[in-house]
């Protein structure tokens, strides 16, 4: 009775606002549940086995990453959204970046002097910045591969969006034109940034991560704006075929 | 007690039942989107496939029509996945700061 009597005396904008928490934490709570959660480790300076436990725990956490990364190429591969050239290129870097990571592994499984473990866990960053620089380097790569071959799945359809516009009723055609001429002039745009996209991804290196900072810096906000173009211009053109249809449906 | 406590009690209790049905309404609307995302990204080739064997010719009048929807649809379904590839990348360089201070 005494809890319903102070349940009672709660103002309610108390309850208000615990019903719209409740709300808001049934909703937060699934993602953060599963969230991954980043365990550090503090290793004393004479423990090999902790830091081959570490080193291992990091190696683990990277190729998992990478193979990912892996599916997810073959499957816009599958998909026919990438050549098998691109998409080869790009395995070749994550296999290169699995076997290497795969040789330190049994390097450091193996050592037995703690100074020597702690210098192969320090490799595991600083040697593939797998994090850092290769999985946002071949991400951005797989999108640039794909908004390459967007771009010529719609170029390969204007045609058939020409003859449609052709044949559409006189009092449509000037509106069509001017949506079928954004649509051709969004395409140059983003045309005219996949060369510089693409001479981009050579300086994004480990080595240039690790010593030359800031070209490396540079050069991803440079790609990065090269593709924030490509993608808001594809989007565009996109836009204007479905107002075209719209028009013609 | 009187009445109006009664029914201050009734209706605190139903505004707490409701927001609990609620949160588990959204929670379960939040699960099937993703679900259906999931689905939509992965049936992207079946349309293109079919697309294939289709006439060049758009035709006229309502064939006309049909292509250029057919078209758009293509149009669309790329572009979600190409909105995929975008969202990898930033989920990408959201994880890039694990490759530091991390060290034992």
């Amino acid at each position: 009775m005494k809890l319903l009597v102070t349940v009672r005396q709660i103002p309610r904008r108390f309850v208000a606002i615990g019903i719209l928490g409740l709300m808001a934490l049934s909703i937060i709570a699934p993602s953060t549940a599963f969230a991954a959660t980043t365990a550090t480790q503090k290793c004393a300076p004479a423990d090999t086995q902790c830091f081959i436990a570490a080193g291992d725990h990091y190696i683990a956490q990277r190729q998992a990453a990478l193979t990912t990364l892996s599916g997810k190429i073959t499957a816009r591969r599958n998909e026919n959204l990438i050549t098998s050239d691109q998409a080869n290129t790009l395995q070749a870097d994550v296999g290169t970046n699995q076997s290497g990571l795969a040789s330190l592994k049994s390097k450091l499984d193996v050592e037995k002097n703690a100074q020597a473990a702690r210098q192969d866990v320090q490799n595991i960053f600083l040697q593939f910045r797998i994090f850092a620089v290769v999985l946002p380097r071949d991400y951005r790569r797989l999108y640039l591969d794909m908004a390459v071959n967007v771009d010529i799945k719609l170029r390969n359809v204007a045609p058939k969006v020409q003859r449609a516009i052709n044949n559409a009723p006189p009092g449509e055609k000037a509106q069509l034109n001017t949506l079928f001429n954004d649509y051709k002039n969004q395409l140059t745009t983003a045309e005219s940034q996949f060369d510089s996209a693409q001479g981009d991804f050579p300086a994004l290196t480990p080595a240039n991560y690790n010593y030359n900072r800031t070209t490396y810096t540079a050069t991803l906000a440079k790609l990065d704006a090269a593709l924030h173009v490509i993608h808001t211009a594809l989007h565009q053109a996109r836009n204007d075929i479905h107002q075209i249809a719209k028009i013609l449906k | 007690m009187t009445w109006i406590t009664h029914l201050r009690q009734r209706s605190i209790w139903f505004l707490v039942m409701l927001a609990l049905v609620l949160s588990l309404a959204l929670a379960a609307c939040g699960q099937q989107a993703n679900a259906s995302h999931s689905n939509a990204t992965n049936n992207y080739s079946a349309p293109q496939q079919s697309q294939t064997g289709q006439p060049s010719q758009p035709g006229t009048g309502n064939n006309q029509g049909n292509s250029i929807k057919s078209i758009d649809q293509q149009v669309q379904s790329i572009m979600r996945q190409l909105d995929g590839a975008q969202n990898d990348v930033n989920s990408s360089s959201s994880a890039s700061s694990q490759d530091g201070g991390q060290q034992p």
